[in-house]
């Protein structure tokens, strides 16, 4: 079989984030780094006398745990401080990102209404020159893949 | 009557979940689409890509068809 050439790498990729899941605000050149964790879907197995092999059968999803690292950064509308305010007052924040950059055609990934159930307040080492970078985590209940047209 | 030239003002169907970027709202898989605000490169490849189909193949341009012309006489 050919091999494909439709491959990408994540460099082009354009990251959202919402209070209300209508207005959206353009986290890429801020964003460094986005990544998924959970979503399991539960399963429980069962023996019986006879058969030798499980019987198997299928529960729901878990929770998806989306993790955003930002560059730190202090104005208003920054995503250090809308998410920092979506974290310390316990409102919706909502994530979505398209790996091939948003455009026509592509797909995109987006978390309905979730929560900030991590955040990192800037942190450091004196001796470091590296940008300041800051991490937050967003549960919610799945992501759901769209075309964007 | 003749296929339309440009894409424009033609009628789209969703085939899979779609984001829709101008009214910036969810467009259910078989739910009509409007795409007019991207141009014809564009939603080509969003029908190449079995993303949207047209509804209306063949649009009337506005050229009459003979045939109609025969019957008014």
């Amino acid at each position: 079989m050919a091999q494909t050439t439709g491959g990408i790498s994540f460099k082009s990729n354009k990251i959202e984030i919402s209070t209300n899941g209508t207005t959206w605000a353009d986290i890429s050149g801020f964003a460094n780094s986005v990544s998924v964790d959970g979503g399991d879907r539960q399963t429980g197995e069962a023996y019986t006398y006879d058969g030798d092999t499980a019987i198997i059968a299928i529960g729901k999803r878990e929770p998806v745990e989306v993790t955003v690292r930002v560059v730190y950064t202090e104005g208003t509308g920054d995503p250090f401080e809308t998410v920092r305010a979506a974290y310390e007052g316990g409102t919706n924040l909502y994530v979505r990102w398209s790996p091939k950059g948003g455009t026509a055609g592509n797909f995109q990934f987006a978390t309905g209404a979730g929560y900030v159930t991590a955040f990192g307040y800037p942190v450091g080492e004196a001796g470091s020159g590296d940008p300041v970078l800051v991490e937050f985590t967003v549960m919610a209940a799945s992501i759901t893949k769209s075309a964007v047209a | 009557m003749r296929k339309r030239e440009t894409t424009r003002g033609a009628r789209y169907r969703a085939l899979t979940l779609i984001w829709h970027t101008a009214e910036q709202c969810y467009v259910q898989p078989g739910e009509e689409i409007v795409l007019d605000h991207l141009d014809s490169g564009e939603i080509d490849w969003l029908v190449r890509a079995g993303i949207v189909e047209r509804i209306d193949e063949e649009v009337d341009d506005g050229t009459d068809d003979w045939r109609n012309l025969v019957q008014e006489q």
